[in-house]
């Protein structure tokens, strides 16, 4: 408070006039100048003030404002001036200089500052060369004006279009606004797809035509937009009506009313996916099928390259599918396959005509490994905008084939005519037999009816009876009890033997037929029929002959021994009863009658036996051979024990045979050589088994008088002998009958001997023919008999 | 015990002395009956024909028979012996020439009591019959035999 009152006095001071000694002239000159000089300055700031409110585009306006201030600062210093005159306020004055002073100095100082910058501004002489530019530019300004609202005008039009284009845009288009998302404008096609009101759309955001699922990917792709237009990808949008559409999203930036905002194109792919998708799900119904099945499946395109080779072919073939894919289809058949291949392509791309297409062949296959096998193909084609295609299937039939093959061989290697036919009588199969039996070749009868093979009178029957063959087709004779003829070629018929059986096959049931040419067999049974009836009459006749020969056998059985006895009984009564009557000479006579009536009833007994073996009939049974002969070695001894014979008869031979009559055999060889071995001091008689020709052979060795082999055909003769009887005594009916035994048998007896070096007498119990079948072990039979008898001997 | 009687049916007479023969030398008293075919045997045994009147209840010890017989054949004999109860069991010892195997199992099918082929050999007959006496005529009992009513 000091302060302000010490300022506003003026306390000893005197005022400023004093100075000028009150000289009017002076103080007027100061007064007046003071005043001008305080007004101007300050008009200036204020005309600064409106010159820098007036040009704002004016840089360093805040140093017009400094400056505008430090001149009223001046100002008012000049004001004091007029003040100081009358009033020695010099406090106030100076304050007021100092304001100045403060006013002034950073101005000074800002002003250095500025100047640099200052001069950098166009001077007034560039400026009046801009200004002269700018005149220019203004004339060009008027042309470009006058063009600006041609193109304006074109604008407009185009703006027209453009708004005709977006609306008449067949698809749904939107442009929205980026940071609100909101709709700002949409065309028809939105409105007619989508089903909201132009006003609707208007109304809401693009989030409202999502599914609420996919909002947040929405929102994502939003802030993610890039720059430029891009495909959006594939989005779901939904309906007013809530049905879902699948669409594809094409989308960019433009600036709209001044705004950011997107273009958007939504193209309805609804249909075109639920195609694509039934497309793949064909697609992968057609590899999973392809894939799983069990036959190769090969694809081509039309240069016959493989662009599909499925898993069953890389069995088939060997090739991995990507060895393949991308190959000539040659390269999987034999060379010689490949010009037809190649040829048969080629006519069928320019000439669409098809050999193979749509048939099923057999053809030969090429594996990795370079093997050949059969193979069975169906070919079909297709064709896309890409082109035409072939699709193979294919199986590997070499089994099938070998089967067939096996079959074709079993076929023709059967002994009969084999005739396999359809239901409609046509002939499908027929093997080598056929041809040969029937004389035409396999060409001819093939596919032909089979009614070709049966004599014409039998044709219309013959077709009734195939239709009931087929009825209930079972394994048959064809016609059986009835005679059936076959019809060659040449059109002679010959008799035929026709079997039947149904073969089930893939192409239904067929008939095979095994056919018979009998012409022989007829001849053969017709022969066999005459022989069979004379054999019957000569079994009768033979038969009739036996019984004769028995009944003469019973007479002389009977009536021839009766005299004999008579004779013999008498002589020996004479003998007895009247001896005192008779010399020696009528006593050695009537020796002599009674031998000879002895010897002619041996001869009648020998005579019976031989008959009785011819007609006896032979019962075969298990025989123990040995046994038997020690038996008649017994009976031999006891007849005349003061014989010393050694029997060696090997043990535990056995044979089949007639028990009674194989000892009539025994009985003979082993008599026959007792009785010739009677000379012999050191007798022996062996019987044992030996192997003639694998066939077992029994034999009966002596060591007696033996026979000269000169004779040996009449040893067997009955009533033949080699000996005189007064030498040996003997009928000459024992070998014979025994001989005859083994014939009934099936056997041989035969001999071997040298005059005094013994005989051996063999016999077989069979025939020479069966003795391969039964040598094996017959063999190992009668070794382990020799063995016994080795064993046995002393 | 009062010697039985053998009844010896043969039609050859050799062979019917050679039999007495044989018998004499087997010292066989018996008294010997001979028919000499079948149908006398029968009527000797049964008291038919010219044996009308013979006391049917006095049999002989033993019969022997010759097959091959006139008339009715040994074997014929034989079965209606054999069909007959008053004859069913006496003992008969066919004595024939022939070994035939047929005749041998006839006869013991017929229920022969024993089979005796006649030897030619005289001395092999007669030792035969001894056999055959001691056999049938000392050693067997003879079954008892049945009267009529």
């Amino acid at each position: 408070m000091e302060m302000l009152r010490r300022l506003f006095s003026s306390g000893d001071f005197m005022p400023h006039g004093f100075c000028y000694l009150w000289n009017p002239g002076v103080v007027w000159l100061h007064l007046i100048s003071d005043t001008l000089i305080a007004l101007s300055y300050l008009s200036i700031p204020i005309t600064l003030i409106y010159f820098i409110r007036k040009r704002r585009d004016l840089p360093f306006d805040w140093m017009f404002g400094c400056f505008g201030l430090f001149i009223v600062a001046c100002g008012a210093t000049h004001v004091m001036e007029i003040w100081n005159i009358w009033h020695a306020d010099y406090w106030l004055a100076g304050a007021v200089k100092a304001i100045t002073a403060l006013a002034s100095v950073p101005t000074a100082v800002l002003l250095v500052q500025l100047v640099p910058r200052a001069l950098a501004l166009p001077s007034p002489k560039t400026l009046e060369q801009v200004n002269l530019a700018l005149v220019n530019q203004a004339d060009e300004l008027a042309r470009a004006n006058a063009e600006l609202a041609a193109v304006n005008q074109a604008l407009q039009r185009s703006e027209d279009r453009s708004r005709s284009l977006f609306d008449s845009n067949p698809h749904p288009v939107w442009v929205y606004d980026m940071p609100t998302l909101a709709f700002l404008d949409v065309n028809q096609s939105a409105v007619r797809s989508y089903g909201y009101s132009r006003e609707e759309f208007l109304s809401k955001t693009i989030k409202d035509i999502r599914p609420s699922e996919e909002i947040s990917a929405l929102l994502e792709s939003v802030s993610k937009a890039p720059p430029g237009a891009e495909n959006s990808g594939v989005w779901r949008h939904r309906k007013k009506d809530g049905t879902l559409i699948t669409v594809e999203i094409t989308s960019h930036p433009i600036v709209f009313d001044g705004r950011e905002a997107r273009l958007v194109v939504a193209t309805d792919v609804t249909e075109r996916k639920r195609v694509e998708e039934a497309l793949q799900a064909s697609e992968r119904k057609f590899r999973t099928l392809a894939e799983t099945a069990s036959d190769a499946i090969i694809s081509a395109n039309a240069q016959g390259n493989v662009i599909y080779f499925n898993r069953a072919a890389v069995h088939t073939f060997g090739y991995a599918s990507e060895e393949v894919v991308g190959r000539p289809l040659t390269d999987l058949m034999p060379e010689r396959y490949r010009d037809a291949h190649r040829r048969g392509l080629d006519l069928f791309l320019r000439t669409g005509e098809a050999r193979v297409i749509g048939k099923t062949v057999e053809l030969e296959g090429l594996r990795k490994d370079g093997a050949h096998f059969p193979i069975e193909l169906s070919l079909s084609t297709w064709k896309t905008h890409e082109g035409t295609f072939f699709t193979a299937i294919l199986k590997d039939i070499t089994e099938r084939k070998q089967s067939e093959q096996k079959f074709k061989a079993l076929l023709d290697s059967a002994p009969d005519a084999m005739v396999i036919v359809n239901r409609e009588g046509r002939i499908e199969l027929v093997n080598a037999q056929t041809e040969k039996l029937f004389g035409y070749a396999r060409a001819e009868l093939l596919g032909k009816g089979v009614d070709m093979l049966v004599p014409q009178r039998f044709r219309t029957q013959h077709g009734g009876h195939r239709q009931g063959y087929f009825h209930s087709p079972k394994t048959r004779e064809m016609g059986a009890g009835l005679e059936l003829y076959g019809l060659r070629k040449d059109g002679t018929e010959f008799p035929v033997e026709i079997s039947l059986s149904p073969m089930q096959t893939e192409g239904g049931t067929l008939v095979s037929s095994a056919i018979r040419d009998v012409t022989d067999r007829k001849k053969v049974e017709e022969a066999l029929e005459i022989q069979r009836m004379e054999l019957a009459r000569s079994n009768t006749e033979l038969t009739a002959l036996n019984k004769e020969l028995e009944a003469f056998s019973y007479s002389v059985s009977h009536d021839l021994r009766a005299p004999l006895r008579g004779i013999d009984g008498f002589s020996q009564a004479l003998l007895e009863d009247y001896s005192d009557r008779l010399d020696a000479t009528g006593k050695q006579h009537l020796e002599r009658v009674r031998t000879g009536a002895q010897r002619m009833a041996a001869l009648i007994d020998d005579l019976l036996e031989l008959s009785r073996i011819t007609r006896a009939e032979i019962q075969r049974e298990p025989l123990d051979l040995s046994e038997m002969a020690r038996s008649v070695a017994a009976e031999l001894s006891g007849r005349d024990p003061a014989r010393q014979i050694e029997f060696v008869i090997a043990p535990g031979l056995h044979a089949e045979g007639d028990a009674p009559l194989m000892h009539t055999v025994l009985e003979n060889l082993l008599g026959n050589a007792w009785k010739f071995t009677s000379r012999q001091s050191q007798a022996q008689i062996e019987f044992g088994l030996t192997q003639t020709n694998g066939l077992s052979t029994f034999f009966v060795r002596d060591n007696g008088a033996g026979f000269d082999p000169a004779y040996a055909g009449r040893l067997f003769g009955a009533f033949q002998r080699l000996h005189g009887a007064t030498e040996f005594p003997g009928t000459g009916v024992g070998l014979a009958s025994a001989q005859r035994v083994i014939h009934r048998h099936g056997g041989r007896l035969w001999a071997k001997s040298a005059v005094n070096e013994g005989a051996t007498f063999f016999f077989t119990l069979m025939p020479d023919g069966l003795a391969n079948e039964t040598a094996e072990s017959k063999h190992f039979h009668g070794a382990a008999h020799i063995m016994n008898s080795e064993a046995e001997r002393p | 015990m009062a010697m039985s009687s053998i009844l010896l049916v043969e039609d050859n007479p050799d062979d019917e002395a050679l039999t007495l023969r044989a018998f004499r030398k087997n010292n066989v008293t018996n008294e010997v009956v001979v028919a000499r075919d079948g149908a006398e045997a029968l009527d000797y045994l049964f008291g038919t024909g010219t044996y009308a009147n013979r006391d049917v209840t006095i049999m002989p010890q033993v019969v022997i028979l010759d097959l091959k017989l006139p008339k009715v054949d040994g074997l014929e004999v034989l079965r209606r012996m054999r069909a007959a109860p008053q004859t069913k069991l006496l003992p008969v010892v066919i004595l024939t020439s022939s070994n035939e195997e047929r005749d041998l199992l006839d006869g013991y099918g017929l229920g022969a009591n024993s089979y005796v082929r006649k030897p030619v050999d005289f001395a092999e007959f007669v030792d035969a019959v001894r056999q055959l006496g001691l056999y049938w005529l000392l050693l067997n009992e003879r079954p008892p035999v049945r009267r009529k009513n």
